[in-house]
């Protein structure tokens, strides 16, 4: 998750004007929040953190220092004592979006969907422009079956920010959720052009693609995205499919054993390349499969929801 | 929900959104409407209170079956009624409800005095002349046991469930008619749900198994017990015996909802589908020695294209692709594909509801009842789905999912593609209700289908053409003599204006439902069949040729066409 620690000039204009004449009250704690930022972006928390605290003992009304101890103390896993600091931060000046902002970023992190939206939309209340709090607002409301406020979250980043990335994978995926696939392949392909880099729109893609017969369109991107990511079970699945579909039974049959020897419990994989077995007409290993399908449900069926749906684009 | 980008990476190039091309949308001619209040009909589905804190308030019942008790020629409509907690624990719940059609579009209520009187938890239906007295009966399933009603004639039904040997045994869903052994009398499959006291249910949200995306709701059916399928074999006596065991049904004590019977492959015995709820469905294969085998997992149709266990409910066979061979189509929940498996002609299916274009746009729909027909007479079976929601809970947030959902149709575009017309077809199928049932008939005799769909805690709606194609049409009615009078599962063959078509009669289907025993085929612009070909159960087959289309031509075995009749003018087109 992204913190944001931008400076903030407070109205010190009389300091600025006279700084040579006179100490501006400003100045000795805006170094320290300079100081603490560069830590916090160097990578260095803990200095940070004692930095932080040394200068709140100096100052301790000033909202930023609280806000940077925060993010310090979230970097550094103190997730109740970074809530504490984001909290006072908060407290301290209630009309800077960043802390609610950051805030929500440590119940984000702990799946605290209702409290992190509360934050967010109060950020985004504050600052109607902040793209990136549109964007982590319209995940929190994804998260809670809010999908519909969530679409709109994403559609408002992209119009304030149109250049910021992954928020057309974020609302590709909103809208494959709805069933939209046209939309959805549209998003995912931008999101491509712009982060030919990010591994997940090239099997969410993949599988639209498949599912409509492009059978060449889904094969691409799929081989695209095991270059990016050779470990990832998702386009050596899709990859296996296509195989299976052009009626490469042989490397279809490669592709699935290299996706059940990552992921053992693969019950698509496992299914697949019993249908794969069956084309081939190795009915025992086919018979093997579907047991092992069966085995594996029966498992899920334990730990799952009363229903069989609910299930992920 | 899983949203699982975690890291925002600021980059400067930007392309511009290019727009996914759209498929240029088929304008539907075929317009509906909802003409039950019109046509008389008064009936409201009782289903539990309004929460659906209970598995059995919320999955239905709300079977309906077309049948012509009285073989005036009009098929008239028999709809299951459930009942609530209360009604059900005091023995004071509602009826079910027969109505006569009239002939004219309207219908009159003749439950009373019909000896339909059974009351309790009701389900499912399915039609069919069990005893060969030439008229048709009615099978109604219920928790807590079913019944099976004998046509007296005249209007009358005797309960004969016990004489019969058809008590049922759980919670009765759905079940169909169908000669398995081919002796000349109907055997009977009753598709059991979960093995459950319905006064000693879970709280919403009380365990993992009472949730649906995290939200609270019913317990179930997965943490339930299921309840096993029956088997009736008919003895051709009046009575029946259970043979699920031998034969070898549902030792996996699965989910059972929908039942459809049907020759998928071709060997001249009658197979069965079961639409699971949450387990895999089975398609039992009919080893023709009293024996099945579920070859649902290696026929491709236990699970979803990628082998995963669905919430199967409403199934329909149906030759879409005009093969010959037959195709299935079966509801699934929310969140879900819905299957069209593709018969491959080698004992296997292909699902293809991606590539037919239903996969997204029936995505968030959860789909009860389903149905091929061909609405618009071109020869090509459509596919409806009746949708509706298990969870009012789902209201609450907006998911896109809601409680009530419009019901769904695709035209078949010929070429393995659907196009969803639903909203340009008319306002009946614009309509937001928890549909359950679905079962299609032409009631009206006037050449193209019409369906009732029953609505949880709602009027049903019957949907009639407002405005149709000019495609010709046929009906076919067949009567066995050495088969079951019946004629389900007789192969129809008919050949006209260079297009082969192909479907079987069948009793049951759907979800709980039975359609009208007549065979419904549209001609496209052909005026005359050139070829009926009947394949009797008994084996038996039978050539017409150079039949006139806009008829309603009955056929008997043995005899050929022994009766036709014009198709009526639709006088309110």
């Amino acid at each position: 998750m992204l913190f944001r620690t931008a400076f903030r000039p407070r109205a010190c204009l009389f300091a600025i004007l006279l700084r040579v004449l006179l100490p501006c009250p400003g100045t000795a704690q805006d170094a320290a929040a300079e100081r603490i930022r560069a830590a916090i972006q160097a990578g260095t928390v803990d200095l940070a953190i004692g930095d932080a605290r040394q200068a709140l003992a100096q100052f301790p009304q000033s909202s930023e220092l609280h806000q940077l101890l925060g993010v310090a103390l979230f970097k550094q896993g103190l997730n109740a004592e970074a809530r504490e600091a984001l909290r006072r931060a908060i407290e301290l000046d209630s009309k800077d979006p960043q802390n609610y902002y950051n805030l929500a970023l440590v119940e984000l992190s702990e799946k605290k969907y209702p409290e992190a939206t509360r934050l967010l939309e109060a950020a985004v209340r504050l600052d109607p422009g902040d793209a990136l709090a549109r964007v982590m607002l319209g995940r929190a409301y994804h998260n809670q079956n809010q999908t519909i406020p969530a679409i709109e979250q994403f559609r408002q980043a992209l119009r304030l920010a149109p250049q910021l990335p992954l928020v057309h994978y974020h609302l590709g995926y909103a809208f494959q959720s709805q069933g939209n696939l046209p939309a959805a392949i549209a998003e995912y392909e931008q999101e491509i052009r712009l982060n030919p880099g990010f591994f997940e729109p090239y099997y969410l893609a993949g599988n639209i693609q498949l599912g409509r017969g492009k059978l060449a369109d889904a094969e691409g991107l799929f081989r695209k995205g095991i270059g990016l990511r050779p470990e990832a079970v998702q386009t050596h699945y899709g990859l296996a499919r296509v195989l299976q579909a052009k009626g490469d039974l042989a490397g279809a049959e490669a592709e699935l054993k290299r996706v059940i020897e990552l992921r053992p419990a693969h019950v698509e994989a496992h299914y697949t390349l019993a249908r794969v077995y069956q084309q081939l007409d190795r009915k025992d290993e086919a018979a093997r499969e579907f047991k092992i399908v069966s085995e594996i449900h029966a498992l899920e069926a334990r730990s799952s929801s009363g229903i069989a749906g609910g299930r992920e684009p | 929900m899983k949203s699982p980008v975690t890291k925002i990476i600021i980059i400067l190039a930007l392309v511009a959104a290019s727009v996914a091309a759209q498929r240029p949308a088929v304008a539907p001619t075929d317009q509906f409407v909802e003409v039950s209040q019109q046509a008389g009909i008064q009936f409201e589905l009782t289903s539990g209170g309004p929460e659906k804190r209970y598995i059995i308030e919320a999955k239905g019942g709300g079977g309906i079956a077309w049948v012509d008790y009285d073989d005036d020629g009009f098929p008239d409509l028999f709809f299951v009624n459930g009942s609530t907690f209360e009604d059900w624990r005091r023995g004071t719940s509602p009826r079910s409800r027969l109505y006569h059609n009239n002939g004219n579009g309207t219908f009159t209520d003749v439950s009373a005095g019909s000896g339909l009187d059974r009351t309790g938890w009701g389900m499912g239906v399915c039609a069919a002349d069990y005893d060969n007295d030439g008229n048709p009966d009615l099978h109604v399933t219920y928790y807590g046991g079913n019944v099976l009603y004998r046509n007296l004639g005249g209007g009358r039904f005797l309960d004969v469930t016990k004489r019969a040997g058809v008590p049922g045994r759980g919670w009765g869903m759905g079940c169909a008619f169908g000669d398995y052994d081919n002796d000349g009398f109907l055997d009977l499959y009753v598709a059991n749900y979960v093995d459950v006291d319905i006064t000693q249910l879970g709280e919403p949200g009380s365990l993992l198994n009472c949730t649906y995306r995290g939200i609270a709701t019913f317990c179930g059916p997965r943490g339930l017990k299921g309840g096993r399928d029956v088997l009736y074999h008919n003895n051709g006596d009046g009575t029946f015996t259970d043979v699920t065991e031998r034969a070898g049904i549902d030792p996996g004590l699965y989910f059972g909802l929908g039942v459809v019977m049907g020759d998928y492959n071709r060997d001249g015995r009658l197979d069965i589908y079961v639409a699971n709820d949450s387990t895999p469905s089975a398609l039992y294969q009919n080893n023709g020695d009293g024996t099945f085998a579920d070859v649902g997992p290696q026929s491709g149709t236990a699970y979803s294209a990628d082998g995963q266990e669905q919430a199967g409910m409403g199934v329909e066979f149906g030759d879409y692709d005009n093969d010959g061979w037959l195709d299935l189509v079966k509801g699934n929940f929310s969140d879900d594909t819905k299957n069209l498996y593709r018969n491959n002609r080698n004992g296997t299916f292909t699902d293809q509801t991606y590539f037919a274009g239903i996969g997204g746009t029936a995505w968030l729909f959860t789909t009860f009842g389903a149905e091929f027909l061909d609405y618009d007479n071109d020869g090509w079976k459509d596919i409806l789905l009746a949708n509706g929601q298990t969870f009012p809970q789902m209201d609450k947030y907006p998911t896109g999912i809601t409680y009530a959902e419009r019901n769904m149709l695709f035209h078949n575009l010929r070429n393995g593609k659907f196009d969803e017309v639903g909203l340009r077809s008319g306002p009946a199928l614009a309509l937001k209700k928890v549909s359950r049932g679905l079962a299609t008939a032409d009631y009206d005799n006037d050449g193209d289908l019409e369906f009732a769909i029953s609505n949880m805690n709602a009027s049903p709606n019957l949907i009639r053409h407002e405005r149709k194609s000019v495609n010709h049409s046929i009906l076919l009615k067949l009567i066995g003599t050495k088969s079951n009078k019946s004629g389900i599962g007789a192969k129809v063959r008919v050949v006209a204006g260079g297009l082969t078509q192909f479907d079987e009669v069948r009793s049951g289907g759907s979800y709980l439902s039975s359609p009208d025993a007549r065979l419904h085929f549209g001609l496209g612009a052909a005026t005359r069949a050139d070829r009926i070909e009947i394949e009797w159960p008994s084996e038996t087959r039978e050539i017409v040729t150079d039949v006139t289309t806009d008829q309603i031509v009955v056929l008997k075995e043995g005899s050929g066409i022994v009766g036709r009749s014009s198709l009526l003018k639709p006088s309110r087109n």
